[in-house]
C-alpha cells in the first residue's frame, strides 16, 4: 500500500515548528488565504517576465556558484518516468541509481510534460512547460531557505513585488518511485497564483548508503507570465489562438522535437493523443496547422536544443495531423449512419478522393470537411 | 442480491500482468475509448501522478487495438457528473483507501459515482479503488494513519466489503473485522480479480478469490461465480 499524508500544514506547522516559522518570516512572507488560492480578483500588468529564453536565469544562478546543466531531453531514458515531467528529475540517477554525489548546486531550465493537466487547461495551467528549477543534494536547510531567497529576489528584478507573494507550507509523508520520505514543501505564491515551489527532503533514503538531502526550488514561467499579466504567453501568439490549441500544439511540438513518434501505445501513445485533442479543438477554428507547430517548435528552441529539426518535426506531426483528421470525419459519418471503412493512415487529400468515390458523401459534406481541415 | 445494472470490475490490486485477465475484459466492456482515471488515492506527488498515468496507459493501450483515450483527473474539486458524461468508463486506482475515500466524500464525488453506477456505468477499481465498492473499508484499517473519519463505504456488494493484497496472512485481520462489523468480506488476492453484473460476480484471473463469511473460509476458483 502507498501512504501518503500531510503532517501538518499551514497555521498548525507554523505553531509547532518554529524552523519553518522563522523560514516564513525570514523571507517576508505571508500565509495564502485558502479561499484566495487559484480565485484571484486582483489588478493585472500589461506584460510577463521579459524571458525568452533561459539566459537570463542561467547568469543569475551562475553568479550564485551553480552549475548550470543543459535541459534533458524530454524522452531521456535515465529518468523514471515516460517523459521528464520535473526539472528534479535531473537527480533521479544520484537519488534511483547510487550514481556519485554532486557537491555543486545545480540549475535547470527543463521544458516539462504535464498530461494530468490535460483535461483542464486553461491559461496558466498547461500540459508542457519549462521548469526552472535550483536543485541541490545534502545541502542544509539554510541553503534551501537562501536558494528560496534568491529566486524572490530575481523575481523582484523581473518586476514581481514582494508584498504580493505568500505561500502554503506542509510536512509530508510522500513516495517518489518507490522511496518514501518527509519533506517540508512550500507552495509559493504571487497574487494568489501558485508559481513555485519549494521541497526540501531531509532524508531521501538510499541503497548503499546514508540517506541524502535533496533542495528543489522551482517555478513555471509560463505560470509566472500569468500571475503577472493574466495570459500564459504574452503576445507570442498573435493570433488570439484558444489555449487548448496553443497549449497541444506546443507539447506535440516538445514530444515530436525530442523524438518521439505517434503510435498506440508508450511513448508514442502520447503524441497520438495530444495530435487528436490538437484536432478537435482545431476543427472549430481552423487555423493552419502547420503554422501553429512552427511557432511552437520556434519558441522551444530558445529553451532547449531539439534532437529533431523543425522539418523533420513536422514530417512527423502533419502525417500524424491527417490521420486523426480523417479519423474524426470517418467517426462523424458513423454517428450520421454513413457506414464506410477507409484506410486513415493516408493524407487528407487522398482520404477524401477516397471518399467521394464511395458515392456515400455529398459534395456538400466535402466543402465543409475542406473547411474544417487545414493543414 | 446485487443490482443487474452494475458493470464493476474489482481487481486484486497486483501487477499489470496479474490484472491483464480483468483488464482485457474491462476493455471488452464497452465500445467507446475514452476513460477517465482518478488516482487520487495516491500521493498528491506530480511525479508520483505521471507515474501513474504511464503505467494505466501502458497496461491498458497494450490489450487493445482500437485506441483509448485516457485522460487523468488528480483534484477531487475537478469530479463532477458533468466530467463523468465525456466518458466511457470510470477508473479509480490503488493508493491509500482513506485518503481516497476523503476525497470522494468531501467533493460529494462518492455520490456522483453511486448514481453512476446504479445506473450501469462501467466501473474498474484498483485495490483502494475496489475496497471503496464495499461496504466498509476498516478491513483496511492499518491505512488509516492520519485520522481520516470516514469508513462507511458504497456498499455496492450486498453488504459484503472488500479487501484486496490477499496472501494468506491476512485470514485473522479479516475474521477480526467480521466479528467488529458483522460483515462477509470478498478477498482477492494480486493476481485475480471480479467482475460484477448482470446480478452475479465472477472470478477472472490466475488465482481464485475467497468469500469469508462468518467462520467459513469459502474457495472460489477462476471463472467460478460468487452469489452475494
Amino acid at each position: 500500500m502507498d501512504h501518503f499524508e500531510i503532517i501538518k500544514n499551514n497555521s498548525d506547522l507554523l505553531v509547532e515548528d518554529k524552523r519553518i516559522k522563522k523560514t516564513i518570516d525570514d523571507l517576508g512572507l505571508k500565509l495564502a488565504n485558502r479561499s484566495d488560492v487559484e480565485a484571484p480578483n486582483i489588478e493585472r500588468q500589461e506584460k510577463g517576465v521579459e524571458a525568452n529564453g533561459p539566459e537570463f536565469f542561467n547568469n543569475q544562478f551562475e553568479k550564485e556558484g551553480f552549475k548550470i546543466v543543459q535541459p534533458m531531453n524530454i524522452v531521456d531514458k535515465k529518468i523514471k518516468t515516460l517523459f521528464v515531467v520535473s526539472g528534479v528529475q535531473i537527480l533521479d540517477p544520484i537519488i534511483h541509481d547510487n550514481a556519485e554525489i554532486v557537491d555543486q548546486k545545480i540549475f535547470i531550465a527543463q521544458p516539462v510534460i504535464r498530461t494530468q493537466f490535460l483535461p483542464q487547461v486553461q491559461e496558466g495551467s498547461l500540459t508542457s512547460f519549462v521548469n526552472l528549477t535550483a536543485n541541490s543534494v545534502n545541502k542544509s536547510y539554510e541553503e534551501h531557505v537562501g536558494t528560496i531567497n534568491k529566486w524572490l529576489l530575481i523575481l523582484e528584478n523581473l518586476g514581481f513585488s514582494r508584498e504580493k507573494f505568500s505561500a502554503q507550507v506542509s510536512r509530508n509523508k510522500n513516495l517518489w518511485d518507490r522511496r518514501r520520505f518527509e519533506n517540508d514543501f512550500m507552495g509559493i505564491y504571487y497574487n494568489s497564483i501558485e508559481i513555485g515551489e519549494a521541497s526540501y527532503i531531509e532524508k531521501m533514503p538510499q541503497d548503499n548508503r546514508p540517506p541524502i538531502s535533496i533542495s528543489d526550488v522551482g517555478f513555471g514561467v509560463e505560470r509566472m507570465n500569468f500571475s503577472l499579466c493574466g495570459k500564459t504567453f504574452d503576445d507570442y501568439y498573435k493570433k488570439e489562438l484558444p489555449i487548448k490549441i496553443i497549449d497541444s500544439s506546443r507539447t506535440l511540438a516538445l514530444l515530436a522535437g525530442s523524438g518521439a513518434k505517434p503510435g498506440n501505445n508508450g511513448q508514442g501513445y502520447r503524441v497520438r493523443l495530444f495530435s487528436k485533442n490538437f484536432v478537435r479543438e482545431n476543427m472549430n477554428v481552423g487555423a493552419k496547422a502547420a503554422d501553429i507547430f512552427k511557432l511552437a517548435y520556434k519558441q522551444w528552441s530558445r529553451w532547449t536544443k531539439l534532437p529533431l529539426s523543425m522539418q523533420e518535426t513536422l514530417d512527423i506531426l502533419l502525417p500524424e495531423y491527417d490521420r486523426n483528421f480523417n479519423r474524426e470525419i470517418l467517426d462523424f459519418l458513423h454517428v450520421n449512419q454513413v457506414k464506410i471503412e477507409l484506410d486513415i493512415n493516408q493524407s487528407t487529400d487522398d482520404f477524401v478522393i477516397q471518399l467521394i468515390k464511395t458515392g456515400s458523401v455529398d459534395k456538400k459534406l466535402i466543402d465543409n470537411i475542406y473547411k474544417l481541415y487545414a493543414k | 442480491m446485487l443490482n443487474s445494472k452494475y458493470n464493476l470490475f474489482l481487481s486484486g490490486g497486483g501487477s499489470e500482468n496479474d490484472s491483464a485477465k480483468l483488464d482485457r475484459e474491462f476493455l471488452k466492456s464497452f465500445s467507446g475509448s475514452k476513460i477517465l482515471y482518478i488516482p487520487i488515492a495516491m500521493p498528491e506527488h506530480v511525479i508520483t501522478y505521471e507515474s501513474c498515468y504511464d503505467w494505466i496507459s501502458t497496461s491498458l493501450t497494450k490489450l487493445t487495438n482500437r485506441f483509448l483515450e485516457i485522460y487523468m483527473c488528480t483534484s477531487p474539486a475537478d469530479l463532477s457528473s458533468e466530467l463523468l458524461k465525456k466518458y466511457d468508463a470510470v477508473y479509480i486506482g490503488g493508493g491509500n483507501t482513506y485518503k481516497l475515500l476523503q476525497d470522494l466524500q468531501d467533493s460529494n464525488f462518492i455520490n456522483i459515482l453511486r448514481e453512476y453506477i446504479n445506473a450501469g456505468g462501467v466501473y474498474y477499481g484498483g485495490s483502494a479503488g475496489a475496497i471503496i465498492t464495499g461496504i466498509n473499508i476498516s478491513i483496511v484499517s492499518e491505512e488509516n494513519d492520519n485520522g481520516y473519519k470516514y469508513n462507511k463505504a458504497l456498499n455496492f456488494l450486498s453488504g459484503h466489503a472488500v479487501r484486496c493484497h490477499y496472501n494468506g496472512t491476512q485470514d485473522d485481520q479479516i475474521n477480526k473485522f467480521i466479528c467488529l462489523y458483522n460483515s462477509p468480506v470478498i478477498v482477492l488476492p494480486e493476481k485475480t480479480g471480479v467482475h460484477c453484473f448482470s446480478g452475479k460476480c465472477k472470478v477472472i484471473g490466475f488465482e481464485s478469490a475467497y468469500l469469508f463469511n462468518g467462520h467459513k473460509k469459502i474457495e472460489y476458483p477462476v471463472n467460478s461465480i460468487i452469489n452475494l
